[in-house]
Order: structure tokens, then C-alpha cells, then sequence
């Protein structure tokens, strides 16, 4: 059909037909202006929501710092490591609250060490009460299933056993934070919600192989208190750890070396993937810490980057021979 | 003047018709392709209760993940299946009947095919590895037993020693295969090409990508091997040609030398070439659509001796003549 074909329309018609198309695209463009944020999105460094964790460490004291104690039985020798660092009235004062996080990133049985080990969260909620303390919390950020993490990997029951209170994490108990000099934690949703009315905070994990990361110990397990599509960031799994050490600075962490994950980790599954070293890291320095607990997984601190980019931050020593740790044996 | 007519002609509304008649097409196959995956394995529920021994009774659902959502199960351990080919885990928990305190948690990768199965299964093998006779490939440990049939890899992994359960390891074993559907089996044919002589058993892996952390270095067979008092790691990856694998070996060694190591003298005389590398002996080569070669081998006479029978296996295998 050429042009010369097309039917004719009616004067009326034409105007009709006109006048609702402008209408279209009169009430399109009212509708774009209305809705049109000059402003674009909001930055990631908007401050209105974001929540930053407070500081839980306690005042350094000189030789203070690190403990390291041989033994097979975890009660004694968690007892032993923080009795040598000024014992437990150092950290915890009466009447506060004290959050223990544990790694309890899943639902695994203790015997496999892919989870912090309930006898020691037992001990030190026991010691916490013991100086004092008004309420223990523990508390992990676990994706799958929290009640069946915290449940088959004993913790549930230690921690009730023992007096404290577990959290599990709800949607409203996180709120964003951004990591001032961080390139990572940008508006990023954390478990905040139990740390913001807590005093203090214990760190206490288990000592893994990580197929990721070389290793998790004591700085990657505030991973955990990550929300979000935290799977994002092990793609550049040496920085999200190396933020974290810098966004958490707590009262204290324990590293349990008793048996250690030398191989498929985190997960593990066998046996076989354990090896005992029967050994406990107390350290008011969690850089430290994860740089002794390396070596017990035949690594060295120039193996795992993130130590590096963790000391360069500020969050401790790789040196841990300057902080000159107490080296004891219990039996 | 003729005006145009207010209702449509019979051939526009043909036309519509033919429109909304394709999008009704489209909308019926999407429902179709939704409702009907998965395809192989028919009730999961049903197949992972059919593979638990008997005295155990499921504890948990059926829990299904995809390549969107593993990090939710097994996080920080996701990729070293997502980089694998990895399409669904299907996992369930089970306690003892008469033992609530014993229990046991199977998971199904379905891994696409046998040899990414093989990859996945390959690179988490145990030093305590008993092998199991009637596996496609298998072994147990104290507490787990962990199987490849067809594209699936299975681990079982139980709360207590398995010595103290004597019927568990038999039943799963042979459970697994016979309520699995996996299709046709098929083997993983290259493995053929590695020498078997003093091969440590077990040590045979498959890395699909980053081969000795050169990502140029993929779909790579390696096995350690034992002579004398020295063990080494001999590898070797197939290429689409000759072409191919003379870059991949050219690049392999620029890797290593860019990475600290030094070009030395080998009196291997097939084109071999030799880097030092923190001490050990680095070999690598080119034969038709094969690079191959030696990893950390403690001395460089072993590491020779060692290339030259995979070299001459690779040749014969093929019936690549040597050049």
C-alpha cells in the first residue's frame, strides 16, 4: 500500500486522535518529572542508618598480650591462656554484657572442627559469669538454617547449659555499616543488633584450612557477623578480611588449636582432615594470633596476604614474637 | 470523503490472533521447562531416603541448592564446585533409629558429568583413603565415605567412627548407585595416559582450571609418584591440537620463570625444558596435542627419568609420533 493509498480520515477524527496522543505523551513526561531524583541515589557513605561497632578492646598491657598453652583439655587450657593474660577480671568487669562469637557456619557435629568447639564456649561463658557478668550472648550469623547450626554443633546446648543466651539472627538485627577507609564494607548490612548493648566481645574459633582464603582463624571468623550476599566477597576474600579486623576490634580472641583442619576446609567432613595439635591462642592482638596459628597449619604468615594488608591496616602484629606470648604446658 | 473504519480489518485481527497465539506458546514452554526440572533425579526426598542404611530415619527436609545459593550450605567452600561445573546439591540428615546421637548427612553434587565429578572428588581425597572395590571411584575414612557415580559425587559423612558400623559402609555403597540414577556411566579415559608404574595410589587429580596456580593450565591429570626415596608430581593436560599445546607449554614455562624461577640444562632431548623453582625441578614439554610434564620434583635426575616414561607413555598412547 503506497501513501496515495491510505485511506483518508476524517478532519474530526485526526484531531481527536491527535489531541490524545499529546495527551499520552503530555501525561509520560509529568510523570517522569515527577518521579525524576536529580539527586541520583544515595552514596554509599550516607550516614543517616549506618551503625559502626564500638571499640571492645581493653588497655594494652605490656607482655600482656598473647598466651599461648599445650594441652589436650580445652577447659584447663582456655582457663590456663586467660589466667595469664591478668586472668578474666581483666576483661570483664561486673555487671556487663559480653558477646561470644563463635564460628558456627554450619550445621556439623563438633567431632568434625568445623565449628568452634561447645566445651569452650561453655568455659568462658562459665568464666564470664564468674566475674561478674550480667548476660553472655553468643551469637553467629550462620546462612543455613541457624537453629540447626547452633543445635547439631553442640553450641546451643553449651551455651544454655552454661547460663548464656543464644541470638539468632533476625532481618531486623542488622543494619548497614561502612568501614571508614574500607573499600569493601560500603553500606553493607552487619549483626549489629546484639554488639550494640554489649560491653564486650569474645572471639573464639576453631583453627581451619579455608580453600578461599589459606586459612580461617580468628579475624576471618567476623565474617560471620556479615549479612547480605556475603559470598560476594570471596572474591577478594585477603581485603573482606583484612576490613573486618579493622571494623571489629574486640575484648579478646581465643583460637582453638586443639585439633586443627589442615586440609578441605572450611567444611571439612572427615576425620582424617583433622590433625591434633593440642594447642589454645589467647591474644588481645587478633593479628597476632591468626599469624602464630598459621604455622600450626605448616603455613607462614607471608603465605596468607591478608595478614599483611590486616597489620598495614593497624589491627596488630604479624610479629607475634615482639608481643613476647607466655608459652605454658598444662596437663 | 471515506473515512478509515473504527474496527479493525479481518487480516489485522488475524494478525493479533497469531500475536497472542505466540505469546500463549512462549508462556506454555517456560511453564513447561519450570515444571518439569528437575529431570534426573525424580523425587529427591524419595531417592536420598532410599540411599540411607537401614537403622536411620531421615532428621532434616531434603535441602536443594543451585549454583545461586551453595555459599548458603557449604559457604567459603561453594566455588571449588561452582568452578567445576556444578549444577545442584541435593543433602539430607539422618539419625540412627536407636541411636539418636549418631547420625549421618548425605549429599548429591550433580556435577554435569563424570569428569567433573572426578575434578571435585579427586582434590579432596584423604590420606587415610581405604578405596572401595565397587565404586566408579570411591573411599571411606573413618566416618565418611565419599563416591563418584556417573556425574554425581556423593559424600557421606557420619558422626561416628564407621568401624562401629559395620553395615553402614556396605549399604551406601552399594545403595548409591543402585537408587541413583545416573544414566550412562562414562569413564574418565584420560586417566590412561599417566604411567601407573610406582604411582602413589589415590594421588591421581583432575584440575579443570589454574593448574600449580597457572590459570593457562586446564583440564590438567596429575598423580604423584614415588621412586626410591624421592616423590614427585607428574601432569599432564590434552589440548584441542598440536598448536595449542606447544603455546600452553611455551607459556607455562614464561609463568615459572616470571615467577621466580631459572632456566637450567636437562638432558631429556624432546624438547623438554627444565626450570629450577625454589629448588626443585620443574620440567615441561609439548608431543602432539599433550603438554606435559614434572612438578616439584626434589632432584633433577628423578624428574628426568620420570618425564621421559610419561613422555614415551603420552607417545604410545596416542600413537603420536614422536618428533
Amino acid at each position: 500500500m503506497t501513501w496515495q493509498e491510505t485511506p483518508n480520515i476524517a478532519r474530526r477524527q485526526f484531531l481527536r486522535r491527535s489531541a490524545k496522543a499529546g495527551l499520552a505523551v503530555a501525561a509520560a513526561g509529568a510523570a517522569s518529572y515527577l518521579l525524576y531524583d536529580s539527586r541520583g541515589p544515595k552514596a554509599d557513605t550516607g550516614t543517616k542508618d549506618l551503625v559502626t561497632l564500638a571499640d571492645f578492646s581493653v588497655p594494652v598491657q605490656t607482655h600482656n598480650t598473647m598466651s599461648i598453652i599445650s594441652g589436650a583439655n580445652r577447659i584447663k587450657t582456655v582457663n590456663k591462656a586467660i589466667e595469664l593474660l591478668g586472668g578474666i577480671a581483666r576483661f570483664i568487669k561486673p555487671n556487663e554484657t559480653v558477646v561470644i562469637k563463635p564460628n558456627v557456619a554450619f550445621a556439623s557435629p563438633p567431632m568434625l572442627g568445623a565449628t568452634t568447639n561447645p566445651e569452650l564456649i561453655a568455659a568462658v561463658v562459665k568464666l564470664c559469669y564468674a566475674a561478674g557478668a550480667k548476660r553472655v550472648l553468643v551469637t553467629d550469623n550462620p546462612i543455613n538454617d541457624p537453629a540447626s547450626c547452633f543445635s547439631i554443633s553442640g553450641i546451643a546446648e553449651a551455651a544454655d547449659e552454661s547460663g548464656a543466651k543464644v541470638v539468632f539472627p533476625k532481618k531486623r538485627f542488622f543494619r548497614p555499616t561502612t568501614l571508614t577507609g574500607g573499600r569493601l564494607i560500603k553500606n553493607w548490612p552487619v549483626f549489629s543488633e546484639p554488639l550494640e548493648n554489649a560491653d564486650k566481645l569474645i572471639g573464639i574459633a576453631p583453627v581451619k584450612h579455608h580453600s578461599r582464603s589459606g586459612a580461617s582463624m580468628a579475624m576471618k571468623n567476623w565474617y560471620g557477623l556479615l549479612g547480605g550476599r556475603r559470598n560476594v566477597f570471596h572474591q577478594d576474600i585477603n581485603t573482606i578480611i583484612a576490613e573486618l579486623s579493622m571494623m571489629v576490634k574486640p575484648t579478646l580472641v581465643i583460637l582453638d588449636a586443639t585439633e586443627v583442619m589442615m586440609t578441605n576446609g572450611p567444611t571439612g567432613g572427615s576425620l582424617s582432615d583433622l590433625k591434633r595439635t593440642n594447642t589454645l591462642i589467647a591474644s588481645c592482638d587478633q593479628v597476632a594470633a591468626d599469624a602464630y596459628a598459621c604455622t600450626l597449619l605448616g603455613l607462614k604468615p607471608r603465605d596468607l596476604p591478608y595478614l599483611a594488608k590486616a597489620e598495614k591496616a593497624g589491627s596488630g602484629t604479624i610479629d607475634y614474637q615482639s608481643l613476647k606470648p607466655k608459652v605454658v604446658t598444662v596437663t | 470523503m471515506n473515512s478509515m473504519s473504527a474496527r479493525p480489518k479481518p487480516v489485522e485481527s488475524a494478525i493479533s490472533i497469531c500475536l497472542l497465539a505466540v505469546l500463549l506458546l512462549i508462556a506454555m514452554g517456560i511453564f513447561i521447562k519450570q515444571a518439569s526440572q528437575p529431570t534426573d533425579v525424580k523425587d529427591s526426598a524419595d531417592v536420598l531416603s532410599s540411599m540411607a542404611p537401614s537403622g536411620f530415619e531421615p532428621f532434616s527436609q531434603t535441602e536443594t541448592y543451585t549454583e545461586e545459593n551453595l555459599y548458603e550450605k557449604i559457604d567459603g567452600k561453594a566455588t571449588f564446585y561452582t568452578d567445576a561445573g556444578f549444577k545442584e546439591l541435593r543433602s539430607r540428615r539422618f539419625t540412627g533409629k536407636l541411636h539418636r546421637e549418631i547420625s549421618i548427612e548425605l549429599y548429591v553434587y550433580d556435577m554435569q558429568n563424570t569428569r567433573n565429578a572426578f575434578s571435585v572428588y579427586s582434590r579432596q581425597v584423604r590420606p587415610d583413603a581405604q578405596v572401595l572395590r565397587d565404586a566408579q571411584f570411591g573411599y571411606r575414612t573413618t566416618n565418611a565415605l565419599y563416591i563418584v557415580h556417573g556425574r554425581y559425587y556423593i559424600e557421606a559423612i557420619c558422626s561416628a567412627q564407621l568401624d562401629e558400623l559395620p553395615n553402614v559402609v556396605t549399604e551406601l555403597a552399594n545403595n548409591i548407585p543402585g537408587h541413583l540414577d545416573a544414566g550412562k556411566i562414562t569413564s574418565v579415559e584420560d586417566i590412561r595416559f599417566l604411567p601407573t608404574d610406582n604411582i602413589i595410589p589415590l594421588s591421581i587429580k583432575l584440575y579443570l582450571t589454574d593448574t600449580f596456580g597457572y590459570e593457562g593450565l586446564t583440564n590438567t591429570f596429575t598423580a604423584r609418584y614415588r621412586i626410591g626415596n624421592q616423590t614427585l608430581t607428574a601432569f599432564f593436560s590434552k589440548r584441542p591440537g598440536s598448536g595449542s599445546a606447544q603455546q600452553v607449554a611455551e607459556n607455562y614455562y614464561n609463568f615459572l620463570i616470571e615467577n621466580g624461577g631459572t632456566a637450567k640444562q636437562t638432558k631429556v632431548n624432546f624438547g623438554a625444558r627444565a626450570v629450577d623453582f625454589y629448588n626443585t625441578t620443574e620440567i615441561v614439554f609439548a608431543i602432539g596435542p599433550f603438554v606435559g610434564g614434572i612438578h616439584e620434583a626434589e632432584d633433577q635426575k628423578t624428574a628426568e627419568q620420570m618425564a621421559l616414561i610419561l613422555h614415551k607413555k603420552l607417545v604410545g598412547s596416542m600413537g603420536v609420533t614422536q618428533r
